[in-house]
């Protein structure tokens, strides 16, 4: 299902972005960026009951990696985004273990609070990342297999080989045992543990694999624009990305993708009518919970019993059902 | 020599709770393939010793040993791949997932399977066949596929045992089986117990007195925290400080 649907969608947007002219291919491009990003927090959000509100610290640290290493060394594009999505990886190496020992709404505060130092050293290294001006100029690899990469075009058809590599190879590890297992984690830790699975291994490789596809969204994002700027590390970006999630449908997958690109497009009309664009989002998320609390993919599946979805409600509630099932045991 | 070891030996156990000891001085060893069980009245403190004995809390005093191993700090997981398996009073299952999933949690483990990261779930053929074969031998196999939350309480409760079974466990260590069952659904569970391979090791918390008298030989009886009986069933039954505090006060 999730497979049928992520193919037919990146072919249809493919076949679209041939005939657009090249600024709305231009936003295509972005907003498929959005929806990996989405995607790639919906394994923590969706199947492992962990709401990240600090994820654009991946993004943006694999852009600025991106940004640096090219322009102030002139190192190879290709290189500077394997660096980057490799720093993006390290930072979540270095976040993820200590991020997981806390639940619910522990989770998000810390992580956010972890996002706010990464966006804290950007705007104030300003020797290294230009601070409030960012770093311009990044360029682009020429070409790839004949395609010349400077072509908008050419670059969003490349987005979508990268795009939906990724999402392929998601889609597969989380219908295998990896996905059972984070499922696990989220519907019952202590028992989980029980069956000898290491529960919060298993939460630091989902915080890794999601930040890492996030990294490869920041990477592809930092090459389309050419430049890099704070609003990379911005919480607000992250919260954008944490609503794509929640509209979507946590837990699906492919909901947080069509939800996240989705949702560029919504930020594209709404900043041409006002500045404020973040309160027709706000609206968004409002609409969402009170109508759609499993997301628009209730809107096109009617839910599988046992099929995956998560309520928000148990997402932020998990930290005391854990705690509550230990106390329970005593 | 090696065919002896016991394969659970607890040492002294003790948890302090603040000032309130829950378990004092528990000592307890179970022999490969022996049926042993654990009695006492409600608080005596039978489920903090399985709590103890799985890692789920931090013990005060006092040694663990899994085949011979000193297992008293080591973590909940590593404990459950060094063979205890456990089920827990109230019912602790993976309620969205199927009973198939739930089972191939366990099995997945059980065969190695659960680190095949690039398969699909469905074509993970040996976890699958274990499963499946679980579930025919508790006669849920019809059940596969629904999820767990739409089995009756006495189904869950057998899927219970499954998941702890399916492991392969050295010792399995059954928290109340046939609490709040009807008489039919413990009869199933009785004969789920007395199917179980000889050479497991079990141990089982029970307070329904017919049901543990039949299925286990060794018995260590509980109160406040402390041990106050131990040994064979007929032991159990004659000892004069059992049926003070629990016998006595249920057959009288």
């Amino acid at each position: 299902m999730t497979l049928v649907v992520v193919v037919a969608g990146l072919l249809a947007v493919t076949l679209a972005g041939l005939f657009m002219d090249s600024y709305w291919v231009g936003v295509c491009s972005q907003a498929l960026m959005m929806g990996l990003a989405a995607m790639a927090l919906d394994v923590l959000v969706g199947w492992c009951g962990m709401a990240s509100l600090g994820h654009a610290a991946y993004f943006g640290t694999a852009g600025y990696v991106l940004a640096v290493l090219t322009t102030r060394w002139g190192v190879n594009p290709w290189f500077a985004a394997l660096a980057g999505v490799a720093a993006a990886t390290f930072l979540a190496f270095l976040f993820g273990p200590l991020a997981v020992r806390t639940r619910g709404l522990a989770f998000l505060t810390v992580t956010l609070a972890f996002g706010q130092v990464i966006w804290g050293l950007t705007t104030k290294w300003r020797d290294v990342t230009g601070g409030s001006d960012g770093i311009a100029g990044v360029p682009r690899p020429t070409s790839i297999l004949g395609l010349p990469l400077t072509d908008q075009r050419a670059f969003f058809l490349f987005t979508v080989v990268i795009v939906a590599i990724m999402v392929l190879v998601l889609v597969r590890v989380m219908r295998g045992p990896f996905g059972l297992q984070l499922r696990g984690v989220r519907l019952s830790e202590l028992r989980l543990r029980s069956l000898g699975y290491n529960a919060n291994g298993l939460r630091v490789a989902a915080f890794v694999i999601s930040a890492s596809l996030v990294g490869v969204a920041g990477v592809m994002f930092t090459f389309f624009n050419q430049f890099v700027g704070t609003n990379t590390v911005d919480w607000r970006l992250s919260a954008q990305i944490l609503l794509a999630v929640v509209v979507g449908g946590p837990g699906t997958l492919w909901g947080p993708f069509v939800a996240g690109f989705g949702l560029f497009f919504v930020q594209i009309f709404a900043t041409d009518l006002t500045e404020r664009w973040t309160l027709i989002l706000g609206l968004l998320y409002i609409l969402a919970v009170l109508f759609l609390p499993r997301g628009i993919v209730s809107l096109v599946v009617r839910r599988k019993k046992t099929g995956s979805g998560v309520d928000m409600d148990h997402v932020l509630e998990a930290g005391d059902g854990a705690s509550a099932a230990v106390e329970r045991g005593a | 020599m090696a065919e002896r070891v016991p394969v659970l030996e607890i040492e002294g156990l003790t948890k302090t709770f603040g000032g309130l000891k829950a378990v004092d001085g528990f000592t307890m060893s179970v022999a490969p393939g022996e049926r042993h069980g654990i009695l006492g009245p409600n608080g005596a403190g039978k489920t903090t010793v399985y709590n103890l004995v799985c890692g789920v809390y931090d013990v005060t005093t006092g040694v663990v040993k899994v085949k011979g191993c000193d297992v008293t700090r080591t973590s909940i997981h590593k404990r459950s791949q060094l063979g205890l398996g456990r089920t827990f009073q109230i019912t602790n299952l993976f309620q969205e997932m199927t009973v198939l999933e739930n089972v191939l949690l366990a099995t997945t483990m059980a065969t190695g399977e659960s680190r095949s990261y690039f398969r699909l779930v469905r074509s993970l053929s040996k976890a699958t066949e274990k499963a499946e074969q679980e579930l025919v031998d508790l006669g849920l196999a019809d059940l596969a596929s629904i999820p767990v939350s739409e089995l009756s309480y006495g189904q869950q409760r057998q899927l219970e045992v499954a998941l702890a079974l399916a492991l392969e466990p050295a010792v399995l260590m059954l928290d109340e089986p046939t609490a709040g069952l009807s008489q039919a659904e413990t009869n199933a569970m009785v004969q789920l117990i007395h199917r179980l391979p000889s050479n497991l090791a079990m141990v089982m918390i029970e307070h329904d007195l017919d049901v543990i008298f039949g299925v286990v030989e060794q018995m260590t009886v509980m109160h406040r925290g402390k041990v106050i009986c131990s040994g064979s069933c007929d032991l159990v039954r004659q000892d004069p400080t059992v049926s003070e505090v629990y016998l006595g006060q249920s057959s009288s």
